[in-house]
């Protein structure tokens, strides 16, 4: 046995290797009974590891998990009339420190996009999922070049949004047909992403 | 028929807690092993417990196109390897294997030949490890891993094989031939 047949038997064993290559562990296999007696160890770990099955869990963690489930649910009937003020009245704005808008002091603006004409409507939940995980990696590289106050502002705004949006979520897993449901969870992932934009547009200090 | 997993997925599905209560027994052990082997630590409550969160929200997007564990399984690793990013940021807040007593780790331990291979994955070179519990594990193909892990297919197929030749080494005495 040398490392170099050792190094292909594991891609042997998945028929990860090209014919000829293939064709040659199959020679040398037959007059080696090490290498035999590693690819059927390697076969084990193989097989091992796909049909792995540890022991289970505990009690006290399952009790926390369905704590978080109930605390969740429970806020249904206010997340039903939220929906109905957010959507049929338009008022889906989210504070947002601005003072460029503001003249350099002052609070208040909107997340700066319009939701109904967005060119996100046709966002599956995945994709959301990437855009949104891709803008905030790059605003935790540069949040801390923003001002003190916008942060503050911008942490408060987006936990506000995930807030909503987890509990929209949680709605539809009850609701999945919903179209209101379905309009508040795209509207707030587009307030999301308008919101992480805006921030990486902002001038640094 | 439906099995009783199924009749579990439909029905956390429409809401009920109790029958998610059972996915969670039944998978609950293997996810937070694969949780444990992905971060290289022990201390991993908060991360499991935001996979299961993560997939009781999302359960009404399981559409049965592949089982139920595959689909949990994938969604957990993501928000493992999300987690592994960010923890690499901060790499103190991690604990690494073997210096946390805390369960099941410490309690399941039994001198057989599963928790020897359990604890034979945890002494791997932590990419070697990643990409084994990513591919033998989870089920994941090569090209999904390099992916993930920003490396080429050829590494990835590299680490596995070492991580399958030094495991293997776990069983050497009764493994050579005479």
């Amino acid at each position: 046995m040398t490392d170099a047949w050792t190094d292909h038997l594991s891609d042997y064993l998945d028929g990860e290797l090209d014919q000829e290559s293939h064709n040659g562990v199959v020679e040398h296999l037959e007059g080696c009974a090490q290498c035999r007696a590693t690819l059927k160890g390697l076969r084990r770990i193989r097989d091992w590891a796909s049909a792995y099955q540890p022991d289970a869990g505990n009690a006290r963690e399952w009790r926390k998990l369905e704590l978080r489930i109930r605390r969740r649910a429970s806020l249904t009937v206010g997340l039903r009339v939220a929906a109905l003020l957010l959507v049929g009245t338009g008022l889906a704005t989210v504070v947002w420190y601005d003072s460029d808008r503001q003249g350099g002091e002052g609070m208040v603006g909107d997340t700066g996009m319009n939701p109904g004409a967005g060119s996100f409507a046709s966002f599956e939940d995945t994709d959301y999922a990437v855009e949104i995980e891709a803008l905030e990696t790059l605003l935790r590289k540069r949040v801390k070049n923003l001002d003190p106050r916008t942060r503050q502002v911008l942490r408060e705004s987006l936990e506000s949004i995930e807030e909503m949006l987890a509990r929209v979520r949680e709605e539809l897993v009850r609701n999945p047909q919903d179209d209101l449901l379905r309009e508040l969870e795209r509207r707030s992932n587009e307030q999301k992403l308008g919101l992480l934009r805006r921030a990486l547009q902002r001038p640094q200090v | 028929m439906e099995s009783q997993g199924e009749a579990d997925v439909h029905a956390a599905s429409a809401g009920d807690s109790a029958a998610f209560g059972r996915l969670y027994d039944r998978h609950v052990g293997r996810i937070r092993k694969v949780a444990q082997w992905t971060l290289g630590t022990s201390n991993v409550d908060d991360v499991v417990q935001e996979a299961f969160f993560r997939a009781w929200r999302k359960l009404h997007l399981f559409n049965g196109s592949a089982t139920f564990s595959t689909w949990l399984n994938r969604l957990a690793t993501n928000v493992f390897l999300r987690a592994r990013k960010r923890s690499s940021r901060s790499r103190s807040s991690l604990v690494p294997l073997g210096e946390v007593a805390s369960p099941p780790l410490s309690v399941v331990r039994r001198p057989d030949q599963k928790v020897d291979l359990e604890r034979a994955v945890e002494d791997l070179p932590a990419r070697a490890r990643l990409v084994f519990v990513l591919h033998d594990v989870q089920g994941f193909l090569h090209r999904e891993i390099a992916a993930q892990l920003g490396i080429s297919v050829p590494a990835s197929r590299s680490q596995l094989s070492r991580a399958r030749l030094l495991l293997r080494r776990s069983f050497e005495t009764e493994e050579e031939p005479s």
